[in-house]
C-alpha cells in the first residue's frame, strides 16, 4: 500500500508483500548510509543508544502497521498484541513526539470507530508532533467526524486535540477550505465550544458569509449568549461590520477555556528533547524564506510553500479580476511575501495569517501593521498574546518554572515589537497588572520593567491599584539596584507617554477614533499620579538607603524629565519635587547632584517664565494655568536654594515648612563656629575638594588652607565652570543678581 | 518641632481623618529627616576641613581621596552630558517615529479610498445596459453556484459518506468553499 512505500527510503525497492522484516532492515541500513545488506544489518555493533533509538523505531513500525491492517472489534482486554502495540505507541509519543508518517494511521484507526473507546481515547491523547503534522491525516479525519462513527466523547478529543496543535499542521490551505464542514458541527451541543474556537482560528475575511451570521444567530437565540459564539460573532463583526448589526460587548478577556489538556506536558517534552539535538534556529533576515522553526507555538514563523502552482493560480486569478468588474478582491495571501517591494506592491489587499502570532518575529507585517488602522488585526493579535502571556507565565502558572528562558525570550521578542510599532499593547498592559502582585522581582526582571515603561496612556487610570500598589511592594523591600532599575523604567514610561501625547496633539479628530479615548485634563492627572507616586518612592527610598549618590541620580534624572514637561512636550503640567528628593540633593556630598539639582531648578524657572509670558501675551488659549501654589513651592525652594549656595542664609531664610528653618540656639549646639556658611558654595560638603583645589592653586605657598580667602567668587565660579559645574553656571546667571562681588 | 506640636494639638480637636494624620506625620518626619541631615552634614564637613587644616599624614590621604573625588565627579557629570544628549536624540527619534507611523496610516488610508474611488469609477463607467445585464446575470448565477455549493456540502456532510477516502470526491469538496469568480 501507499503508506509502506512513503515509510520505505527511495533507494529500496517497492515490495508490498514482504512487508514487516524487508521494511526494518532496509530502514536500519538506510540510516547507516544507505547499504542494503539485510543480514548483516542486524549484527552490525551500534552504539547502545542508537541501538535503543532503532529498536524503538522499529517497534513503532510495527505498531503503526498493525493499526493500519487491525480489523473491528479487537477487545484490549483479551488482545495482548494490541495491548503491547497501543503502549509502544504511547511511549514513544511521551518521549519523542510521533513522525508525521504516523499520524495518518493513527487518527484513522481512532476517529473511524473499529476499536472501542479506550483504544482510541488513549491513541488520540499520544499523538503528540515531534516536527510537524501533515494537513491531509486532519482532512482524513474531517472527512471520519463526518461519518461520526466513533463516539462523541472520542469526537470531542478529537476537536480539542485539532485547537492544540494547530500550529504544528504544516499547511493549511485545505483546512480553509474545509471551513463550511467545520461550521456544520456547531449543530451539536457539546462539540459547539471547540467548533468556535477552531473557527476562530480558521476565518478569514472570505468565510464570513450571511448565512452562516445568521445561523450563528440563530444557535444564540437558542443557546443563549455563549462566549464562545460571542467570540465569533465578534470576529465577524470586524472583518464585515456591515453584515453583523447586532450589538456585542466590547473586548472580553477570555473567551474560550484553555483546552490544552493532557498534551501540552508531553509536547513540552519532545520539545525540550529536541532542542537538545537540533541547532539554533537561525535569526530572521528582511527578504528572506523563513524556516519552519520546531520551537514551541509562539515562535511559529509563517510557513512558505514552495509550490510554483500556487503562483500560477494567483495570477490567473489577477487577470480574471481585470475582466470581471464585480469581482470581489482577491487578498494576497501573505505567506508569499518575501521583500519590501512586493509589500508595498500588495499593500492594499494584504490579509493577516491566521496565526497572528507569527507577525511579531516578520518585519514586513510588523511594517504593514505600522500602518494598519484595522481593528480586528489588533483584536486578534491581543487575543492571542494575552492567552500566551497568561499561559505561560512562568510564576503564574506551577509547571512553567522551567521555561524561564522561552519566556524570557518570549517577553524580549514582545518589547521589541513595542519598540518597532512604537505602541503599547493592551494585552501586556492586563498582563502585567495580573502578573505583578505575584512577581517575585527576580525572575525576566529586565524585561518585565522594560515592558512597564510601555504601559499605553489613556485616561482611565486603574494604574493605583494594578500597577503602582505591587509595584511600590516590591520596590521597599528590593536591593538598591532594583529600585534603580525601577526609576529608569517609571521614567522612561513617562517620556513615552509624553511623546506620544507631543505627537497626537495635533490630530484631535483622530482621537475619537483612537481607542484611547483621551482628553487633556484625563491625561494631565495620569501623569501627575505617576509623578507623585515616583516622588513618594524617592523620598521613602532615600531614608531607607540613607541617601546614596546612585539612588539619587536616577531620581533626579527623572525629575529632569519633569521639568521641562511644558516647553519640550507641550503638556501643561509642572509638578516640584518633593521635600524628601530636594533637601537631600541639595545637602548631596557629591557636586554630581548638586550640579544636577541646579540644572534641574534652571529648567523649571525657564518654563515658569514661559508659561506666564505665554499667559500674559494671552497667544495661546490656555486651559490651564499653573496655579499659584506651583509658584509658592518654586519660590520656597529657590529662597533655600540661594540662601544656602550664595548668601549663607539658609538657617533664617528657609520658609519651606520641611526645609532647614531652625533656631541659632541649636545650631550652636553643632559645635561647627561658622554654621551660617556652612552650605555656601566654599563650604558646601560636595564643593570641598574643589575649594581645597583652588586654594592650592591660588594660594600655592600657604599650607594653612584658609578657606575664608576665598572671598572673592568670580575666580572661584570661574574655577568652578571649568570643573565642569555647568549646572551650577546656568543656576546663578538665571537666579541670582549679581551687583556685586561680595560674598 | 516645638511649633509643630503646638499645631498638632490645635488640629486634634477638629476633625481630622486618618489619611490627613498620617499625612502629617509624614511630612513631619521628612522635615525632621532633612534638618538633622543638615544638622550632620554641617558638622562633618567641618571636622574633615579641621582634620586637612591639621596636614599630617591623614589629612594627606584626605587630600588624595578629595582629588580622586572631584576627577570622578568631573568625568561622571561629563557622561551625564553625553547622555543627556543621546538621550535627546533618542527622543527626537522617537518622535520622528511616531510621526512617520501617522503618516503611514493615514497614506494607508489614502490608498483605500483611492483604490474603492477607482472601483467605483470603473464600474460606473460601463453604463451600457447590454453590459449591464450581462453583469446582473453573472452574479445571479454565482449567487445560484454558492448555493449549489453549499447544498452539496450539507448533502456530503449529511449523508455521512467517507469522503476522504475516494479521491475525486476529495477534490470536488474542497474546491466546494472557493469562491467562484
Amino acid at each position: 500500500s501507499k503508506k509502506m512505500q512513503r515509510r520505505q527510503s527511495s533507494k529500496t525497492p517497492t515490495q508490498p508483500l514482504q512487508v514487516h522484516h524487508k521494511n526494518q532492515t532496509d530502514l536500519s541500513a538506510w540510516r547507516k548510509g544507505g547499504r542494503i545488506d539485510p543480514e548483516k544489518s542486524v549484527q552490525n555493533h551500534q552504539s547502545p543508544n542508537d541501538q535503543k533509538n532503532d529498536s524503538k523505531q522499529d517497534s513503532l513500525e510495527q505498531a503503526l502497521s498493525y493499526f493500519e491492517k487491525v480489523q473491528d472489534r479487537v477487545s484490549l482486554k483479551k488482545n495482548n498484541i494490541l495491548q503491547k502495540h497501543l503502549t509502544t505507541v504511547e511511549t514513544i509519543a511521551l518521549q519523542r513526539g510521533l513522525p508525521p508518517e504516523g499520524f495518518d494511521v493513527l487518527l484513522n484507526v481512532a476517529l473511524s470507530g473499529k476499536l472501542a473507546d479506550t483504544v482510541n481515547t488513549r491513541l488520540l491523547k499520544s499523538l503528540v508532533p515531534a516536527s510537524v503534522i501533515p494537513e491531509t491525516s486532519v482532512v482524513s479525519s474531517v472527512s471520519w467526524l463526518c461519518v461520526s462513527k466513533c463516539s462523541d466523547n472520542v469526537q470531542l478529543l478529537f476537536l480539542r486535540w485539532l485547537i492544540t496543535v494547530f500550529d504544528f499542521i504544516d499547511r493549511k490551505e485545505q483546512l480553509h477550505a474545509l471551513y463550511g464542514f467545520f461550521f456544520s458541527f456547531l449543530q451539536d451541543e457539546k462539540m459547539c465550544p471547540y467548533v468556535c474556537h477552531l473557527l476562530y482560528l480558521l476565518t478569514r475575511k472570505q468565510s464570513v458569509k450571511p448565512f452562516r451570521i445568521r445561523r450563528l444567530l440563530d444557535l444564540q437565540a437558542k443557546m443563549g449568549m455563549q462566549p464562545h459564539l460571542q467570540a465569533l460573532l465578534s470576529l465577524y463583526k470586524l472583518f464585515c461590520p456591515e453584515l453583523v448589526t447586532i450589538n456585542l460587548p466590547g473586548k472580553m478577556k477570555t473567551y474560550f477555556k484553555n483546552s490544552e489538556g493532557p498534551w501540552k506536558a508531553a509536547i513540552n517534552t519532545v520539545r525540550q528533547r529536541n532542542q537538545e539535538n537540533s541547532p539554533v534556529s537561525k535569526p530572521l533576515l528582511l527578504g528572506t524564506a523563513q524556516p519552519q522553526s520546531r520551537k514551541r507555538k509562539w515562535n511559529t514563523q509563517l510557513i512558505i510553500p514552495a509550490s510554483s502552482t500556487n503562483k500560477n493560480n494567483l495570477e490567473e486569478d489577477r487577470e480574471k479580476n481585470h475582466v470581471d468588474l464585480y469581482s470581489m478582491n482577491e487578498s494576497f495571501p501573505v505567506e508569499q511575501l518575501q521583500t519590501f517591494s512586493q509589500l508595498l506592491q500588495n499593500i492594499h489587499h494584504l490579509e493577516f495569517p491566521s496565526q497572528m502570532g507569527s507577525v511579531l518575529t516578520n518585519p514586513l507585517l510588523l511594517h504593514y501593521m505600522n500602518c494598519i488602522k484595522d481593528e480586528s488585526i489588533y483584536l486578534r493579535l491581543y487575543y492571542w498574546m494575552g492567552q500566551t502571556l497568561q499561559e505561560e507565565c512562568t510564576w503564574c502558572v506551577a509547571d512553567n518554572n522551567q521555561y524561564e528562558e522561552e519566556f524570557k525570550d518570549f517577553l524580549e521578542t514582545v518589547y521589541k515589537t513595542e519598540c518597532f510599532l512604537q505602541e503599547g499593547f493592551s494585552s501586556c498592559e492586563v498582563f502585567l497588572y495580573k502578573s505583578l502582585p505575584l512577581w517575585d522581582g527576580f525572575c525576566c526582571r529586565s524585561q518585565i520593567l522594560r515592558l512597564v515603561s510601555w504601559i499605553p496612556l489613556s485616561s482611565f487610570s486603574e494604574m493605583k491599584s494594578h500597577l503602582y500598589d505591587p509595584l511600590a511592594q516590591l520596590f521597599f523591600t528590593s536591593s538598591l539596584y532594583f529600585k534603580c532599575s525601577v526609576l529608569e523604567s517609571l521614567k522612561e514610561l513617562l517620556q513615552n507617554w509624553l511623546n506620544w501625547h507631543v505627537i497626537h496633539l495635533d490630530s484631535e479628530s483622530d482621537s475619537e477614533v483612537h481607542s484611547l479615548n483621551t482628553t487633556l485634563s484625563g491625561l494631565v492627572n495620569v501623569v501627575a499620579e505617576l509623578i507623585h507616586f515616583v516622588g513618594w518612592i524617592s523620598t521613602v527610598a532615600l531614608h531607607l538607603e540613607n541617601n546614596p549618590t546612585f539612588l539619587l541620580y536616577f531620581i533626579l534624572d527623572f525629575y529632569e524629565t519633569v521639568c521641562d514637561m511644558y516647553l519640550r512636550y507641550n503638556l501643561p503640567l509642572l509638578i516640584m519635587p518633593p521635600a524628601g528628593v530636594f533637601y537631600p540633593a541639595l545637602l548631596s556630598m557629591d557636586s554630581v547632584s548638586l550640579n544636577q539639582l541646579c540644572y534641574i531648578m534652571y529648567r523649571y524657572r525657564t518654563n515658569l517664565v514661559a508659561a506666564k509670558e505665554n499667559e500674559l501675551s494671552k497667544k495661546k488659549i490656555l486651559q490651564f494655568k499653573f496655579s499659584s501654589q506651583t509658584y509658592q513651592e518654586y519660590n520656597q525652594y529657590i529662597i533655600a536654594m540661594v540662601g544656602c549656595l550664595w548668601t549663607s542664609s539658609a538657617f533664617q531664610k528657609d520658609v519651606h515648612p520641611q526645609g532647614l528653618h531652625m533656631d541659632d540656639e541649636l545650631l550652636k549646639k553643632t559645635t561647627v563656629q561658622e554654621f551660617k556658611t556652612s552650605f555656601n558654595i566654599v563650604y558646601h560638603p560636595a564643593m570641598m575638594g574643589y575649594a581645597v583645589l583652588f586654594l592650592q592653586q591660588a594660594w600655592p605657598d600657604d599650607t594653612t588652607f584658609n578657606f575664608s580667602l576665598i572671598k572673592k567668587w568670580n575666580w572661584y565660579l570661574e574655577y568652578l565652570y571649568a570643573q565642569g559645574l555647568k549646572g551650577l553656571k546656568v543656576f546663578i546667571e538665571s537666579s541670582i543678581n549679581r551687583v556685586s562681588q561680595a560674598s | 518641632p516645638d511649633e509643630a506640636a503646638a499645631h498638632g494639638v490645635q488640629h486634634c480637636s477638629s476633625r481630622q481623618t486618618t489619611q490627613d494624620l498620617e499625612r502629617d506625620m509624614e511630612r513631619l518626619k521628612v522635615s525632621f529627616q532633612n534638618k538633622t541631615l543638615a544638622l550632620q552634614r554641617m558638622q562633618l564637613t567641618a571636622a574633615l576641613r579641621n582634620k586637612v587644616k591639621q596636614n599630617d599624614n591623614d589629612s594627606g590621604l584626605i587630600m588624595e581621596i578629595m582629588k580622586q573625588i572631584v576627577t570622578l565627579s568631573r568625568a561622571v557629570i561629563e557622561y551625564q552630558q553625553q547622555a543627556r544628549e543621546k538621550e535627546q536624540k533618542l527622543m527626537d527619534l522617537k518622535r520622528k517615529r511616531l510621526s512617520l507611523k501617522k503618516a503611514g496610516g493615514q497614506k494607508l488610508l489614502q490608498i483605500h479610498t483611492m483604490m474603492k474611488k477607482q472601483k467605483e469609477e470603473q464600474t460606473s463607467k460601463n453604463v451600457s445596459k447590454a453590459l449591464e445585464t450581462i453583469c446582473n446575470n453573472l452574479r445571479k448565477e454565482r449567487e445560484m453556484t454558492t448555493v449549489i455549493q453549499n447544498i452539496f456540502q450539507n448533502i456530503i456532510i449529511g449523508s455521512r459518506v467517507n469522503w476522504a477516502e475516494d479521491p475525486s470526491l476529495k477534490s470536488i469538496v474542497l474546491q466546494l468553499e472557493k469562491n467562484v469568480y
